[in-house]
């Protein structure tokens, strides 16, 4: 066989794995991430697509939430949360101190927090940690039992203000949510800048 | 009539049978049939006949009763009921005067627990209390049932019971399901209500027997009385419009057409029997209510001393916005407050129960039962109900831990964590919640009767949001009166502690815990307002594909639910893995939560027309918890 075929075969074998792999992806729509967009415009970030997105406005400011699904045992969804903090908003606190404020020990729920992580989230450096605690689920409903609730927290100071990012789920499956914690933040972009 | 027309019809049987001598046989069967006939057709025209108090006259009591209810006695004995022209039929007046003594006996214990309520308590009656209290009984004591009279017997010397007992105690209930409903027809929520008459279907029984009557003493009734000199009875205890009165409806059956009277009591309606907090087509004003004012409505509201106690406290700590729409409804539509956790199903705490028949209950739990679960490092707490039903909808039967048997006694009562806790020797524990925490949970859950009444209910994590801020604000007014939080449970505890500390987590928790398929409150796909808007309109594009998939989401959602209660009992230890097999055995259908496809069109136009009001009460929450927690002067995080 001449070179120049070989390099031919080569390539096609390459463009047809390439083909295949694209369609293996495919093949899952379901758990495929897309981009969503808050409405404030605030950032954009990678989420499961079947998960449900909306934004609102409460008592500490507006807040983006996105629902994924129910736990083994039905008592607690999956959630996303972004924040946006800035130092107008009713209840602001730095930065540093809202990361050690929010890693700190609670006896009553059994919070416990591992160390801070650096990582940089969209050029800016982000610090992320994870909280357990353990609360009576299903909320006030019975039977209602302990449970581990597992939080992946990022917190990603952008000029004054910062956003926390917070996933939250049982502790059975938080596992299984980490890949999309990480999407999101390899994927995350402030548009408040 | 009829028994000419059976004497015409068997006079050429006879006479065929005797002259034609065919057999014998035949003749006696035909005979036997036709008599049979007769003695039906007899009976059917007595159950038609009318009522005539001169041919069976009535007690005293039962005599004062219809006059109360504006019942007219005609000359000729028969007996009009009000507004209605048609006599009472003989059939029904067993019914009829049973009703009546029910509504009394009601109306009776309600002005005993008025005066009670008034009194510095049932050991430190006044002369003149203990007397009304006397004089209600002796005057009533006809109808008292069996068991009333012995809860009342100390109000009489001996000499006086052994006179008053003579009268024979009130005959046994009839059956329930002869009874016509005296209520008007149900009213969906939240049309104005309808005064259409009630439909009987095609297959109504007959009147229903007349049953057994103890023979009063006789009595006469005056032969006719106006009806403008008829004593009026007010309400006793709170105003309320008279019930709607029913005409006679004529129900066709085949050929034949049938009358059937469907009695209605104009009886004394007293708000406890009868004001099932029906929607009126005015819906309650929104002005502030003036402590003395509420405090003047309670004196005489059908309520318990223990609800009493839990709206004094709702009315003197509740955030204003919560408090001015709490009380105005309370005072114009009269919701029940029950302690009840048989109604309350699965819910730990409280829950609003709104009847097809437009009625609102708040039914509180009153406590649950405790299941601590021992293990080599530590234990966990498991909180079960008090309500066998709760367990029969997973397909199981309740566990046999001792705090749930009726039979059982606590070997140790302690105040802990939980509050007030009965201890069993199986380690089981029953545990009360203190009133100033059903306060705060009646509160909610009236918040939530107003979000229905009102309209502003489209957004249910808006409903939430805005019930639950109203309770915590509640709490935390009364813990700073109180200096102390001892009186929360350590569930109501922690979520109290985390909006106060953690706010921005706890409004993550809360939607994720609404929006969990155990507790259902919050569908996850329509959960803020925009996404309800966004949801609504996709939806309306295409009614059949939402109503399918609304159907199947509920589907999936209620399977999910069963599992996973399911698996938190298989985590409990309570029960054989093979009784779970079996409930997880069990079909859908048989744990009643089969599911129905949603009305769409109507439905989703009615939600979005409704969604700027869910918005405006929103935003008003929003800004009171904001502003509060402006003055605090606290940070979200921050915990001593």
């Amino acid at each position: 066989m001449r070179k120049s075929h070989r390099v031919i075969c080569l390539a096609a074998v390459i463009l047809c794995v390439g083909v295949l792999r694209a369609q293996e992806g495919a093949g899952t729509p379901g758990s495929q991430p897309q981009s969503r967009m808050t409405t404030s415009r605030l950032f954009s970030c990678e989420l499961p697509s079947s998960w449900n997105a909306f934004e609102e406005e409460d008592a500490l400011g507006a807040v983006f939430h996105s629902l994924g699904p129910d736990d083994p045992t039905a008592s607690y969804r999956t959630g996303l949360s972004v924040r946006w903090v800035e130092p107008e908003q009713t209840g602001y606190m730095e930065p540093k101190k809202a990361v050690a404020l929010m890693r700190r020990s609670d006896r009553a729920v059994r919070r416990n927090a591992t160390p801070v992580l650096p990582m940089r989230v969209a050029g800016l450096l982000a610090r992320i940690f994870e909280v357990t605690e353990t609360r009576v689920l299903p909320l006030e409903r019975l039977p209602a039992g302990e449970k581990v609730i597992h939080h992946y927290v990022a917190v990603i100071p952008d000029r004054a203000g910062y956003y926390v990012v917070r996933l939250s789920s049982a502790r059975e499956v938080y596992l299984d949510f980490h890949d999309d914690f990480r999407r999101c933040l390899q994927t995350f972009q402030p548009f408040a800048r | 009539m009829a028994a000419e027309n059976r004497n015409i019809s068997l006079i050429p049987f006879i006479h065929n049978c005797v002259v034609m001598r065919r057999g014998f046989f035949i003749c006696w069967v035909g005979l036997c049939l036709g008599m049979a006939t007769g003695v039906a057709r007899g009976q059917d025209a007595a159950a038609q006949a009318l009522y005539s108090v001169k041919a069976e006259p009535l007690s005293d009591i039962d005599s004062r009763l219809l006059l109360k209810a504006r019942y007219q006695v005609q000359p000729d004995g028969t007996v009009l009921p009000p507004d209605v022209s048609t006599p009472v039929v003989h059939a029904d007046m067993p019914y009829i005067v049973q009703r009546l003594e029910s509504s009394q006996r009601l109306q009776v214990l309600v002005q005993i627990d008025l005066i009670l309520s008034k009194s510095q308590g049932e050991k430190n009656l006044t002369d003149a209390e203990r007397e009304s209290i006397r004089s209600l009984l002796r005057d009533n004591w006809p109808i008292l049932t069996r068991k009333s009279r012995k809860d009342f017997r100390a109000y009489f010397s001996l000499r006086e019971l052994e006179k008053m007992d003579q009268v024979p105690l009130p005959q046994a209930s009839l059956a329930e399901q002869d009874l016509k409903d005296q209520e008007a027809p149900p009213v969906p929520m939240p049309a104005p209500p309808s005064p259409a008459p009630p439909v009987l279907p095609a297959s109504a029984p007959p009147a229903p027997p007349t049953p057994a009557v103890s023979a009063p003493p006789a009595v006469n009734l005056p032969a006719a009385i106006p009806a403008a000199d008829m004593p009026q009875v007010q309400a006793a205890v709170a105003p309320s419009p008279a019930l709607p009165v029913a005409a006679a409806a004529i129900v066709s059956t085949g050929t034949t057409a049938v009358m059937v009277s469907t009695v209605t009591v104009v009886a004394p309606i007293t708000a406890s029997t009868a004001v099932p907090a029906a929607l009126p087509p005015a819906l309650p004003g929104l002005g502030e209510v003036a402590a003395a004012e509420f405090e003047r409505f309670l004196t005489e509201a059908p309520y318990g001393r223990e609800g009493k106690a839990m709206l004094r406290l709702i009315a003197q700590y509740a955030p204003p916005f919560a408090r001015r729409r709490v009380l105005n409804d309370l005072m114009t539509l009269f919701p029940r407050i029950a302690l009840d956790p048989g109604r309350a199903g699965d819910h730990a705490y409280s829950r609003l129960i709104i009847s097809p028949k437009a009625s609102a209950s708040c039914v509180l739990t009153g406590g649950a039962i405790l299941h601590e679960q021992r293990k080599f490092l530590g234990g966990s707490v498991m909180l079960l109900s008090r309500s066998s039903g709760t367990y029969a909808a997973a397909g199981l039967p309740a566990p046999g831990l001792q705090a749930l048997q009726t039979e059982a006694a606590p070997i140790q009562t302690q105040n802990g964590a939980w509050g007030q806790a009965s201890i069993y020797a199986d380690g089981s524990q029953s545990v009360s919640f203190s009133v100033e925490a059903e306060a705060g949970y009646l509160l909610a859950e009236l918040m939530r009767f107003d979000a229905r009444l009102r309209g502003w209910d489209a957004s249910a994590y808006a409903v939430e949001t805005v019930a639950r801020d109203a309770q915590w604000l509640f709490y935390d007014t009364l813990i700073a009166e109180r200096q102390a939080d001892a009186f929360l449970d350590p569930q109501t505890r922690e979520s109290f502690q985390q909006w106060l500390y953690r706010p921005a987590e706890y409004y993550d928790d809360l939607l994720q815990s609404l929006t969990a398929s155990r507790n259902g409150t919050v569908d996850p796909r329509k959960a803020g307002i925009a996404a309800v808007a966004e949801f609504d309109r996709q939806s309306l594009v295409d009614c059949n594909k939402t109503a399918a998939a609304q159907t199947s989401f509920r589907g999936l959602a209620a399977r999910q639910a069963r599992a996973g209660m399911l698996s938190d009992y298989e985590g409990s230890g309570l029960y054989e893995p093979e009784r779970l097999s079996g409930a997880r055995a069990l079909p859908q259908a048989e744990s009643g939560l089969a599911m129905t496809p949603v009305s769409c069109r109507t439905d989703l136009q009615l939600e979005l027309d409704a969604l700027p009001k869910s918005e405006a009460v929103l935003k008003e929450a929003v800004a009171v918890e904001r502003n509060w927690r402006r003055e605090r002067g606290e940070t979200h995080a921050e915990k001593p």
